[in-house]
C-alpha cells in the first residue's frame, strides 16, 4: 500500500488506537493489534474492569477532536450484541460470482425466497430464518454450481492432476478453495477432515465426483452460508471481542460490496496489514472505488429512501387521472433517480446537501419538459439538467420520490410526512388503534387535498399522531400523485406551508418542499439520522442504547467531513461495533 | 394384472424417490399400495385456504338458527355441490388480533395461524408492524402428523409476494417466533420439487441417494464444530438450519401411504407466474398438485395462500377491475356488489378445491373425507378491520372425527380454540394453543 491511497483516509481515520503493538504484530496472520485495543474486557455492565484503562483511545479525526459526547460515551466500552449474519440473496449471487466465476444466468441466488426485512432493510438478521424453503433451495443451488464448477475443472483446481498427481492436487484446492469459501485460511485440522471426505468419495466415485461432492458439500456449510465470527478471545474478556482480522476483512467486503473479500482484501489480512483502524479505513476506502461499491450504496438508497416501490407491480396509478404515467415514464423517473443518486454519491460533492438541495437533476427529453426545464434533446440520453429555481431541489421533489409516496389518485400527505419523520428524522410517530379506519380521504370536487387530509385534525384523536406528520406532508401539495407542479389543486390554490412541530430544533412553519429540504439538510436530527440508517444496514441490526459509542463516532466523523455520506461509509468501519463481536445477551 | 406383478419386485424406496423430488412412475404403482388398503385407518390432513381483505359479513353469515345447513348465503354459494362436506362457523373471534395495537392487515396475517399477538417491529403510516410470534397451527399439526412423509407441510402460493415483497404482510406460516415461511408461488417449481422424476435407473437414484447421504454427513459436523463457537442466539438459528437439512435429506427416502388416485399430474404452467393475468391458472395448477401431492400422501399439511393480507389484486377474471384493497375499503353500493363478486370467487376456488380432492385416499375414503380444509381471511371486513365473527368455512370431516353439513353458532369463541378443536379432529390431544390468554379449550361440538 502506497503512502499516496493511505492519505485520504488519514484524514478522515478516527485514531481510535493507540498503535501499541501494531508493529510487533506486522506480518503474524490473526494475531494483529485490532483498533480500539485499549478497549479491554468489561464488567456486566460495561464498565471497565478493575485495573483495565478505559476506553481513551480516541485521537480525533482530521484535527476535529472527538466531541466530549463521545470521549463521554465511550468511557464505557460497549456495542449492541452482533448476531451472526447469513449471506442475504443479494450477498449470495455476489459471493458465487466472486468464487466461482459463474455467470448471472446460472446464478441461484434470486430463486431462494426473498430476505424479510426490518426497517426497509433485507439484510436484518434477527429475521433471517433459515426456513426449509432456504435450505432446500441452498441444497439445490450447491449441486447446480458444483456441477457447473466442475466442468472447468483444470482452473477450478489451480493444478494438474497430470502433473502433481491427483492427491496434491486435491489437497491444494481444499486449501485454496476453502479459504476462500470460508473466507479464512483453514486450520490443518479441517482440511485433514475435508480430505477424508473427499478420500471417501473418490474410491466410490472417481476424481471428478468426488471434487463435486467437495464443492457441493463446502457451499451448504455454515462456514460459508452465514459469517461466522469467533473472534480472537482473550483473557479476562467476556463481552466485547476483537474479530480476527479475516472476519474484519469480511465485514469490510460485505458492507462495501456484499461480496466475498477480493484477493487484495484477503492479503492484507493474511499480512496482518488490517490491524489498524487506518488500515481498515484505506481498504474501505480502496474497495469504494470500484464499481462494486455503486451496486450497494444503490442497494442502500432504494431501501432508505423507499425507491423500491417505483419498480413494484403493486405501484399503479389511475390513468385517468394521471394520464402521463406510462410504462415509458416509469422507466424514466427510476433513470432520473438512480442517475442522480450516483452522481451524489460518486460525484464531487456527496453531501447530505447535495442530496437533499442540489439544484440540478439528470433528465431526458420527456423529464425535462415534465419539470418544465431545458438541455436535454433526446429521451435516449439523460444529462445533468438545472432544475427550475424555487420550484425543485434535491431528490425530494423528485417524481420517481413523489409518485411512490402518493396515492393512486392522488398526492398522499401522510405517506410523505410520515416518510420524512421516519426516513430522514428517524422518529417513528405513534401507532394509530388498530380499529380505526384507514381508508385515505377520497378526490372530491370542491376539496383541494390538504382540506381533505385536513379532517384529521379536526378529530381530537387522530390529530395527535397526525399533526406530526399531516404538515409535513401538506408542504408537498405543489406536487400531485405523480410529481407534476401544481398551482391549484382540484381548482383552488394550494397552500404548501408545511410545518415541523417536533424536535425543538427544526420547529417552526416553512413554505413548501424545497424550503423544506434546506431546513432538512442542516438539521440536527437528520444529520443524526442518516449515520443511523447506514448503521443499520451495515450491521443488519437495529440501533440499540449499547451502540451511544458508536453512533457518537459517526455523528462526529459525518460532522468532520462536512456530512458527506460517501466518507460515512468508511466512517462505519471505525466503530466498535464494527470491529467487535459482542456476545453479551441474545437477539 | 401383469403390470402390477412385473413392478411389485420392486423394492418401493428406488421409485418413489429422488434427489430434489419424488420420482413417480407412470402408470402409478398399484403394487406399491397397502395391500389392506380398505382396512386402514384415515390418514388425516390439514389444509388451510387464506383469502384477502376480509368478507361482506350480510351476505357470509348464515342468519337461520344453527343445525344442518339450509339456503347458503350469497358469498358460499359456490360451495352448494359441496354442502354435505361443509361446515359454517361463527361467532369465532381473532381475539388476539383484537387486542394487537397496529396495522389491520398486518395484524391479522400475524396472528391469523398464530394465535399470538405479533413482535413489534416499527411503526408506520397505517398502524404499527411486527413479525408473527410464534409456531403457526400448520406447523404445529405438521410436527405432529407428518412424520414419514417426503415433506412435512407444504405451502402453495399464488403471488403472494406481488403486492409488498418479503414483509409481514406476505406470510402466513411460521416455524417459530420471527420465522416466516415463503410460500412457493411457482407452480413449475412446486411440480418439479414434488414430481419430477430424475435419474433413470434405480441404481442412479441409489447413488444419488448416497451422495447427498455423504454431504448431509460431512455439513452435519461442520454445523457442530461451528455450534460450539458461537452464543446461544446464533447456536439456534444454526440449529434450526441443521434441522431443516435433515429433515429435508432423512424425508427423502420416506414413502408415504400413496392412495390409488395417486399419478403425476399433467399440467401445463404459464410463462410467468407473477403476471397478473395468471393469477387464476396459477391457483388452479397449485389446487391440483395440492390435492395430488396428498393422494400420494407427499404430506400431510398444506396451506394454500391467494396473494397477501392487504392484497393488491386485481380480479379482472372475475369481472372486477379495481384493485382488491381499495375495493375492500369502499361502502357505496356499487363496490359492495364487486367485492362481493370477489369473494365468490374464492369460494369457487375453495369449491374447487373440494372437488380435487374427491381423489381416492389409501383407506378408500376420499381425500377431502380424511381432511380439514380450513378457509379464512386476515381481518374479518374490509373498511372496520374488524376480527370479530371471523369468516371461517371448513370442508371435510377429518376422517369422521367432525361432522359435516353444519352451521355452528358460538358466542366470543376464540381462534385459538378453534385449533384446539382442530387438532383433537386430527387426533392430537391439545387443549391449548398460541397464547394461553386466548385458549380455553376446544369448541363445544365442534368435534365428536
Amino acid at each position: 500500500m502506497t503512502e499516496d491511497t493511505m492519505s485520504p483516509s488519514r484524514t478522515l481515520t478516527l485514531l481510535l488506537v493507540v498503535l501499541r503493538g501494531a508493529a510487533a504484530c506486522s506480518g503474524s496472520i490473526e494475531t494483529g493489534m485490532m483498533p480500539g485495543d485499549e478497549m479491554k474486557g468489561t464488567g456486566g455492565d460495561g464498565s471497565p474492569l478493575p485495573g483495565e484503562k478505559p476506553f481513551d483511545g480516541f485521537g480525533g479525526m482530521g484535527g476535529v477532536p472527538p466531541s466530549p459526547m463521545t470521549v463521554d460515551l465511550c468511557k464505557k466500552q460497549s456495542a449492541g450484541f452482533s448476531p451472526m449474519r447469513r449471506l442475504t440473496r443479494l450477498e449470495y449471487t455476489n459471493t458465487i460470482r466472486e468464487l466461482l466465476g459463474v455467470t448471472d444466468v446460472q446464478n441461484p441466488g434470486p430463486s431462494f425466497p426473498p430476505d424479510a426485512q426490518v426497517h426497509g432493510f433485507d439484510n436484518a438478521a434477527s429475521v433471517q430464518t433459515p426456513s426449509q424453503a432456504l435450505v432446500s433451495g441452498y441444497g439445490d443451488a450447491a449441486r447446480d454450481l458444483a456441477a457447473i464448477a466442475i466442468l472447468t475443472m483444470p482452473k477450478l483446481l489451480g493444478c494438474d492432476t497430470a502433473a502433481t498427481g491427483e492427491e496434491p492436487c486435491a489437497k491444494s484446492f481444499i486449501a485454496s478453495f476453502g479459504r476462500r469459501a470460508y473466507r479464512r485460511p483453514l486450520v490443518q485440522a479441517e482440511q485433514d477432515r475435508i480430505f477424508t471426505f473427499y478420500a471417501g468419495q473418490r474410491a466410490k466415485y472417481g476424481f471428478t465426483a468426488a471434487i463435486e461432492q467437495l464443492v457441493t458439500a463446502m457451499l451448504q456449510s455454515p462456514n460459508f452460508i452465514y459469517r461466522v465470527e469467533v473472534g480472537t478471545p482473550t483473557a479476562g474478556q467476556t463481552d466485547m471481542i476483537k474479530l480476527t482480522q479475516h472476519e474484519v476483512a469480511s465485514r469490510i467486503s460485505y458492507l462495501v460490496w456484499e461480496s466475498m473479500p477480493d484477493p487484495t482484501l484477503f492479503t492484507a489480512a493474511d499480512r496482518g496489514e488490517l490491524a489498524t483502524s487506518q488500515q481498515v479505513a484505506a481498504q474501505a476506502e480502496r474497495m469504494l472505488g470500484s464499481t462494486k461499491a455503486k451496486a450497494t450504496v444503490a442497494h442502500f438508497n432504494n431501501e432508505w429512501l423507499h425507491l423500491e416501490a417505483i419498480d413494484d407491480p403493486a405501484l399503479t396509478k389511475d390513468t385517468r387521472v394521471y394520464p402521463a404515467f406510462t410504462p415509458a415514464m416509469r422507466g424514466f423517473m427510476k433513470t432520473e433517480t438512480s442517475k442522480f443518486l450516483e452522481d451524489v454519491m460518486f460525484g464531487a460533492s456527496p453531501t447530505l446537501s447535495t442530496l437533499l438541495t442540489a439544484d440540478y437533476t439528470f433528465a431526458n427529453l420527456r423529464l425535462a419538459s415534465f419539470y418544465k426545464t431545458t438541455g436535454p434533446t433526446t429521451d435516449a440520453a439523460f444529462v445533468k439538467t438545472p432544475l427550475p429555481a424555487g420550484k425543485r431541489a434535491g431528490l425530494l421533489t423528485q417524481a420517481s420520490f413523489l409518485t411512490v409516496n402518493a396515492k393512486e389518485d392522488q398526492s398522499s400527505p401522510i405517506a410523505r410526512g410520515v416518510f420524512i419523520l421516519e426516513q430522514m428524522m428517524c422518529t417513528e410517530p405513534p401507532a394509530p388503534p388498530n380499529d380505526v379506519n384507514v381508508i385515505p380521504p377520497t378526490v372530491q370536487p370542491g376539496t383541494t387535498t390538504r382540506q381533505r387530509f385536513e379532517m384529521h385534525a379536526a378529530n381530537p384523536c387522530a390529530a395527535a399522531c397526525h399533526m406530526l406528520f399531516d404538515p409535513i406532508g401538506f408542504s408537498f401539495e405543489n406536487y400531485d400523485g405523480i410529481g407534476t407542479w401544481r398551482d391549484r389543486d382540484n381548482g383552488f390554490p394550494v397552500n404548501p406551508v408545511g410545518e415541523v412541530k417536533i424536535p425543538e430544533e427544526m420547529a417552526g412553519k416553512y413554505n413548501g418542499a424545497v424550503e423544506l429540504a434546506t431546513k432538512l439538510s442542516t438539521s440536527e436530527t437528520v444529520r443524526a439520522c442518516v449515520p443511523k440508517q447506514w448503521f443499520r444496514f451495515a450491521q443488519g441490526r437495529s440501533e440499540t442504547a449499547a451502540d451511544a459509542c458508536s453512533l457518537s463516532i459517526l455523528g462526529d466523523l459525518f460532522k468532520g467531513t462536512g456530512y458527506n455520506m460517501k466518507k460515512l461509509i468508511v466512517a462505519l468501519t471505525q466503530t466498535p461495533a464494527f470491529l467487535y463481536k459482542t456476545t453479551g445477551g441474545t437477539p | 394384472m401383469k403390470r402390477t406383478v412385473t413392478l411389485a419386485r420392486l423394492p418401493r424406496r428406488t421409485v418413489l424417490r429422488g434427489a430434489g423430488g419424488i420420482a413417480i412412475s407412470l402408470p402409478f404403482l398399484e403394487a406399491m399400495l397397502p395391500r389392506m388398503a380398505s382396512a386402514a385407518p384415515a390418514v388425516k390432513r390439514f389444509v388451510f385456504f387464506y383469502f384477502s381483505n376480509g368478507v361482506n359479513p350480510t351476505v357470509w353469515h348464515p342468519t337461520a338458527a344453527p343445525g344442518p345447513i339450509g339456503t347458503l348465503p350469497e358469498t358460499l354459494s359456490p360451495l352448494e355441490p359441496l354442502k354435505d362436506k361443509l361446515v359454517i362457523l361463527s361467532g369465532v373471534n381473532m381475539q388476539s388480533a383484537r387486542e394487537n395495537p397496529g396495522n389491520g392487515h398486518n395484524v391479522g396475517m400475524t396472528n391469523i395461524l398464530t394465535g399470538r399477538k405479533f413482535l413489534f417491529e416499527t411503526n408506520t403510516e397505517f398502524g404499527a408492524k411486527g413479525w408473527g410470534a410464534g409456531i403457526t397451527i400448520d406447523q404445529e399439526i405438521a410436527s405432529r402428523i407428518g412424520a414419514g412423509t417426503p415433506y412435512g407441510s407444504l405451502q402453495f402460493g399464488v403471488q403472494t409476494l406481488r403486492s409488498y415483497g418479503a414483509n409481514a404482510y406476505s406470510y402466513i406460516s411460521y416455524s417459530g417466533p420471527s420465522k416466516p415461511i415463503p410460500c412457493e408461488d411457482s407452480p413449475q417449481k412446486m411440480f418439479t420439487k414434488l414430481f419430477t422424476t430424475i435419474g433413470s435407473g434405480s441404481g442412479d437414484a441409489q447413488a444419488r441417494l448416497d451422495k447427498r447421504k455423504s454431504v448431509l454427513d460431512f455439513v452435519a459436523e461442520d454445523f457442530r464444530q461451528v455450534n460450539a463457537k458461537v452464543g446461544a442466539g446464533d447456536k439456534a438459528k444454526l440449529d434450526a438450519h441443521l434441522t431443516a437439512l435433515r429433515d429435508i435429506e432423512s424425508r427423502l427416502s420416506f414413502v408415504g401411504q400413496a392412495g390409488p388416485a395417486c399419478t403425476k399430474p399433467v399440467l401445463t404452467f404459464p410463462r410467468d407466474h407473477n403476471t397478473s393475468s395468471a393469477f387464476p391458472a396459477v391457483g388452479k395448477l397449485q389446487m391440483d398438485m395440492l390435492a395430488m401431492a396428498f393422494a400420494c400422501d407427499l404430506t400431510r399439511v398444506a396451506t394454500l395462500q391467494w396473494s397477501s393480507g392487504q392484497s393488491g389484486t386485481t380480479h379482472s377474471w372475475a369481472g372486477v377491475n379495481e384493485a382488491h384493497h381499495g375495493l375492500s375499503h369502499k361502502t357505496d353500493a356499487a363496490s359492495v356488489i364487486l367485492l362481493q363478486k370477489v369473494q365468490q370467487w374464492y369460494m369457487t376456488q375453495l369449491a374447487y378445491l373440494g372437488g380435487a380432492m374427491a381423489l381416492k385416499d389409501s383407506n378408500g375414503a376420499s381425500v377431502l373425507d380424511n381432511s380439514v380444509v380450513l378457509a379464512s381471511s386476515e381481518i374479518g371486513v374490509g373498511p372496520t378491520h374488524t376480527f370479530l365473527n371471523m369468516p371461517y368455512v371448513m370442508l371435510g370431516g377429518a376422517g369422521g372425527a367432525i361432522k359435516t353439513n353444519r352451521f355452528l353458532k358460538y358466542t366470543n369463541a376464540t381462534h385459538n380454540d378453534l385449533f384446539v378443536s382442530i387438532m383433537n379432529a386430527m387426533g392430537i390431544p391439545a387443549t391449548s394453543f398460541g397464547d394461553p390468554k386466548y385458549s380455553r379449550g376446544p369448541l363445544a361440538g365442534l368435534v365428536g
